[in-house]
């Protein structure tokens, strides 16, 4: 009787997982597509400044509107997608690498190495991350380049953790003592051996890695620290337009819900990911 | 456990020299004194040269650095070299600025964290439970500092029932707060939510409802237990969520708290103030972490730390 | 270069708090008058909102003065006409050959530690000011006289070298007020608390009751004042016990905080507020004259703008009334000159201001101008200059200049200036005189001041000539010279003047009559007495 229903749960559950993991899955390729898509879906030039029709209410030929120099919001909405994913998968794309990559060291080598990486690892992650972004596009000079390298820089630790964490369960499997003993070395072993069966939990963080950096990115940008004008950033959008909430709300709430939208998406589908790729987080 | 906890504590002291190494470093890589802040144009090059020397910019790098440490032994941040007043003095202005709407933000998520979280748990798979989900991920979603926006739009424009910027008491909270709690109550939501089905799978409920318990008396009293230990844990890392996340908000909000403070510091590169605030931070930060690892033995007398 | 407005330094951004508008144009919020308004009430906290803070209440140290007109008073004042009026000095002459300027001070005049207000204070205070362990920030303001004598307790003597006709301007700033010297003495840099912080005294209608930097200014009502300047209604101590100066950033929490009463008083509204602030009930949005300019700003010693043409160029290409209308909302003027429009010196030029791309073009070509050069167009982030960045950017474009808009934080951008490290700026200066062009354009003045490599002998000269101009008359016409040069030059490109808008709760605060420098405090008082 109660395995039963456990399992009538389960199909349930998964049905519902499998929900969730589509309308996240639906909601990226959307963004993804119109990102790539821009060019020809965009019905306006986002940068195409009109000042005789500044702050025009939503209408036919403008559908969101137009901001306070007369651009066209869908269209700058459409290309802002390009900025937010970009942004996001090079950031994540610099944390995951270096963050593997030490961690992977740290969990396999082992001893002072990873007593090293990991008193660095937890250094920088003791900073609150926007301050130390803050502090990094500082350094660098704001723009999107230096945001993307300043998150890259603040979100390392976090793979590098779960990378050591892996790979230091890994090593001692005996898949990998066995390939050890019949002379694999350690560069193949990584690669080949270990790096595949660490991966999972590691992109399970990635994809939420990419709701987390896209969100940073438009705090940057409310900040002045990121994307610079003229570029269609939400972050910057909704920076600009905080000014007119008033006269013209629209100007904020447009890419705040872009903004929304494609962090949901991120998180449902890192959510379906967890589920299906690590068991223990099974709920 | 006390030997646990001095070790814990120990190992702080590397991580504390290591951020504050790190910030001291960063903020003089990037481009820009404070004298220059401070100097109007008109200065003549004598008095903005006094002025570097008063504070000791002219000194080596590492000298400067070790200064900063062998003050800090002391229990003195130094001054702001913008405001000309001790750090110590700004951090007790601007601490419990912060601290009052990030303490509210984190019992608000906590409270309606785990009460939706139960909930959910408890009727799982029902409209209520998707619902919640729904809306736990939304919160997760949402920019912050958007959510301040449509807040003060909404309950000070436009009902005008709450104030929309400033600090002093507990009305200048709640905004603020519920901006910062959205994203904690999502998230412990979720965590309370699987940690208690996990636990009512566990052997000893299946025990206790055999014995015939009411479900009522099952949930409260033994699964909530158990179930709240992880969210322990993560309330007591979301407090440097809150800190981090009260930056933007208390640009939005106006309120002169530590985030501010920081972020101007950081740009006018105010170093004695950034490195002050920094410390305090990061020792707060690192201090919750290890209280809730605490309470965790407290919870639970399973678990010992060696 | 770049006299950003929150950076502004010295007295310029004092202009704007202190007094303003020639001519005597008061805008629309002068209508309230205390006829109106029934009998003064005493007592409660007045509270103004305001978006930037005064760095110090230390007379010497400030380089913005936002406010402090109500605890430091200087010699002289001005009235509701722009007209120098009396101040701590009820009557001033200068000599025949302009070589001396004789102020005859008020009497029972105390500071705020009860110390008396006299010649000797008066000498002391500059005294402090010139010595160069002060440190002043102001300090080379006070060049212009050589010594000063005490004729009698009321009586100081200023003796010049040359004659000086802009002594008058300089004494009626807030930089210019005096502080109590035996406080100075007292808690000064090696005295016993923070003075500027902690303790400031001075002799105006207000002493500092609280300064908590970041966040608010607390300023107590002064019970003995009795020497008020002649055009105030009220010649007594203010009505209102406290008033209370509350730092808030964000413009619209700003606004909002006016909405619900929070504030009573918005000083400096932004332009794209103006609607919504008018639209409140019970709130009178007032203009003043906003005394400064808004203007690009060359590297003039580096290509490609050391070439007259380009730059010439730039200014065909920036259309001004578009910006005016569309970034301004038409609260703000058309810039076709280099000095404020209300300024008696003022010299415009509008055929050199005017849109004209084919012109531009044309000039750009004669230049051999490389169009595939990236121009940074640095701003300072989180002002208003980055939408001008934004709009001017294609204007540019639109004559074949590619540009790239940079912002940079206050600390990084003063780098950069003092690197020489920047092409094109977007810059604003607030100040309510010509000699504005000297800070700027003067050679002696490179590289701290004059930071956009302009070396020119000719400025040199003209500057000089009118800096030391036998009258205020023909100082006017020398300044009209020098600025006449100045735009064949084409040394900046403006493009606006601001106007300044204050909006006030009139429901709640009485006896509100617009003065060119914003709200007269003392004349205020609060409806309900709270």
């Amino acid at each position: 009787m109660a395995q039963k229903s456990s399992v009538w749960r389960r199909g349930a559950r998964l049905l519902l997982q499998r929900k969730s993991a589509l309308a996240g899955a639906v909601i990226m390729l959307l963004f993804t597509l119109i990102a790539l898509l821009a060019p020809w879906i965009s019905p306006h030039d986002p940068l195409k400044q009109d000042l005789n029709l500044v702050l025009q209410a939503p209408s036919a030929t403008h559908l969101f509107g137009t901001d306070d120099f007369g651009r066209d919001i869908l269209s700058r909405v459409i290309w802002g997608s390009r900025i937010s994913l970009t942004v996001g998968l090079i950031a994540v794309g610099i944390g995951l690498i270096v963050g593997t990559t030490l961690g992977a060291i740290a969990g396999y080598k082992g001893g002072w190495l990873d007593y090293l990486i990991l008193g660095v690892a937890d250094t920088v992650w003791a900073f609150p991350e926007i301050l130390l972004a803050i502090a990094l596009v500082a350094i660098l000079q704001p723009g999107l380049g230096s945001a993307m390298i300043a998150l890259g820089i603040v979100t390392w630790p976090q793979y590098a953790r779960v990378a050591r964490g892996q790979f230091m369960a890994l090593r001692n499997q005996d898949f990998v003592v066995a390939a050890k003993s019949l002379g694999a070395r350690d560069l193949r072993l990584i690669w080949t051996h270990i790096l595949p069966n660490a991966l999972s939990p590691l992109i399970v963080l990635a994809t939420m890695g990419m709701a987390g950096a896209i969100l940073v990115e438009a705090s940057l940008s409310f900040l002045g620290l990121g994307a610079q004008p003229p570029q269609p950033s939400w972050g910057a959008m909704l920076s600009a337009g905080r000014t007119f909430i008033y006269q013209a709300p629209w100007l904020t709430f447009i890419p705040g819900g872009a903004i929304m939208l494609t962090v949901l998406g991120f998180n449902l589908l890192g959510d379906a990911l967890r589920d299906l790729l690590d068991p223990r987080h099974r709920t | 456990m006390l030997k646990y906890a001095l070790k814990r504590i120990a190992l702080m002291l590397p991580v504390l020299l290591g951020i504050t190494l790190v910030a001291f470093l960063l903020l003089h890589a990037a481009p820009g004194q404070p004298i220059d802040l401070l100097a109007g144009d008109r200065t003549p090059p004598e008095t903005r040269a006094l002025l570097v020397k008063k504070w000791g910019l002219d000194r080596p790098l590492p000298v400067q650095y070790l200064q900063f440490l062998t003050n800090l032994v002391h229990g003195d941040l130094g001054r702001s070299i913008l405001q000309n007043r001790p750090v110590t003095l700004l951090l007790k202005t601007a601490l419990p600025i912060t601290l009052e709407v990030g303490l509210f933000g984190i019992a608000l998520s906590a409270v309606a964290g785990i009460a939706i979280g139960v909930v959910s748990a408890v009727r799982r798979d029902t409209l209520v439970d998707q619902a919640a989900l729904v809306g736990a991920l939304l919160g997760i979603s949402m920019p912050n500092f958007w959510l301040a926006l449509i807040l003060m739009y909404l309950f000070s424009v436009r009902w005008q029932l709450l104030p929309s910027s400033g600090y002093g008491g507990i009305r200048h909270v709640i905004l603020p707060g519920l901006a910062l709690a959205a994203g904690g109550v999502a998230l412990i939501a979720r965590l309370t939510r699987s940690s208690v089905l996990e636990v009512l799978s566990q052997d000893y409920i299946r025990t206790a409802r055999a014995k015939g318990l009411p479900e009522r008396l099952v949930i409260y009293r033994h699964a909530l237990k158990n179930a709240l230990m992880p969210v322990v844990t993560v309330l007591g890392l979301r407090l440097g969520y809150m800190i981090a996340g009260a930056v933007v908000l208390e640009v939005v909000f106006s309120r002169p708290g530590m985030g501010r403070l920081m972020v101007n510091a950081i740009l006018s590169r105010d170093y004695p103030v950034v490195q002050g605030t920094l410390v305090v931070l990061a020792l707060s930060v690192m201090l919750a972490n290890l209280v809730a690892d605490l309470l965790y033995t407290a919870i639970d007398p399973r678990i010992h730390y060696q | 270069m770049a006299r950003f407005r929150h950076l502004i330094p010295v007295g310029l951004a004092l202009a704007l708090t202190l007094t303003a508008c020639a001519g005597g144009k008061s805008g629309p919020g002068g209508s309230g008058g205390q006829a109106a308004d029934g009998k003064p009430v005493q007592g409660g906290t007045l509270t103004v909102g305001v978006a930037t803070e005064p760095n110090t209440v230390d007379v010497y140290q400030m380089t913005w003065s936002g406010g402090l007109e109500n605890m430091f008073q200087s010699l002289l004042s001005r009235d509701f006409d722009y007209k120098y009026a009396d101040g701590l000095a009820e009557k001033w002459t200068s000599s025949p050959d302009g070589k001396t300027w004789t102020f005859t001070l008020k009497q029972n005049v105390k500071f705020h530690d009860g110390t008396p207000f006299d010649a000797e204070a008066v000498k002391r205070h500059f005294e402090t000011m010139r010595d160069k362990a002060t440190a002043a920030q102001q300090a080379s303001e006070w060049e212009w006289f050589e010594s000063m004598t005490v004729v009698d307790p009321h009586t100081i003597r200023f003796n010049l070298k040359q004659p000086f006709p802009n002594a008058e301007f300089r004494n009626s700033k807030t930089y210019g007020a005096i502080q109590s010297p035996t406080a100075y003495a007292q808690h000064g840099p090696n005295g016993d608390k923070t003075y500027g912080i902690d303790v400031a005294v001075g002799t105006g209608p207000f002493k500092l009751g609280q300064y908590v930097p970041g966040d608010k200014l607390v300023m107590k009502r002064n019970p003995d004042y009795a020497w008020a300047p002649k055009w105030a209604a009220n010649q007594g101590a203010p009505y209102i016990d406290q008033l209370v100066w509350r730092l808030i950033p964000d413009s619209s929490t700003r606004l909002t905080e006016l909405e619900t009463g929070n504030i009573q008083v918005l000083l400096d509204l932004p332009v794209e507020q103006y609607d919504r602030a008018k639209a409140i009930s019970g709130v009178e949005v007032a203009q003043r004259p906003g005394f400064g300019l808004g203007y690009l700003d060359f590297r003039k010693d580096k290509a490609p703008f050391n070439n007259v043409k380009v730059r010439q160029a730039v200014n065909l290409a920036i259309d001004r009334e578009a910006i005016v209308k569309s970034i301004f909302f038409g609260h703000a003027k058309a810039a076709y000159g280099l000095v404020p429009s209300e300024l008696s010196s003022y010299y415009e030029q509008k055929d050199a201001h005017s849109l004209n791309v084919a012109k531009a073009k044309q000039l750009l070509q004669e230049a051999a101008y490389d169009p595939n050069q990236t121009i940074q167009l640095i701003t300072r982030n989180r002002t208003e200059h980055v939408r001008i960045a934004e709009a001017v950017q294609p204007m540019l474009q639109a004559i074949g200049m590619k540009v790239e808009i940079v912002q940079y934080d206050a600390a990084a951008l003063k780098a950069k200036q003092k690197e020489g490290a920047w092409q094109l700026a977007v810059s604003q200066y607030s100040w309510d005189d010509p000699d504005i062009l000297g800070w700027f354009l003067y050679g002696k003045n490179a590289p701290s001041l004059n930071s956009s490599g302009w070396a020119d002998k000719q400025t040199d000269q003209l500057f000089e000539a009118a800096e030391s101009a036998p009258s205020p008359k023909e100082r006017d016409a020398k300044y009209k010279e020098l600025q006449q040069y100045l735009i064949a030059q084409a040394v900046w490109a403006p493009i606006w003047f601001p106007l300044s808008f204050d909006a006030i709760r009139t429901d709640l605060v009485k006896g509100y009559k617009t003065h060119p420098s914003g709200p007269y405090f003392p004349d205020l008082w609060l409806a309900n007495g709270k």
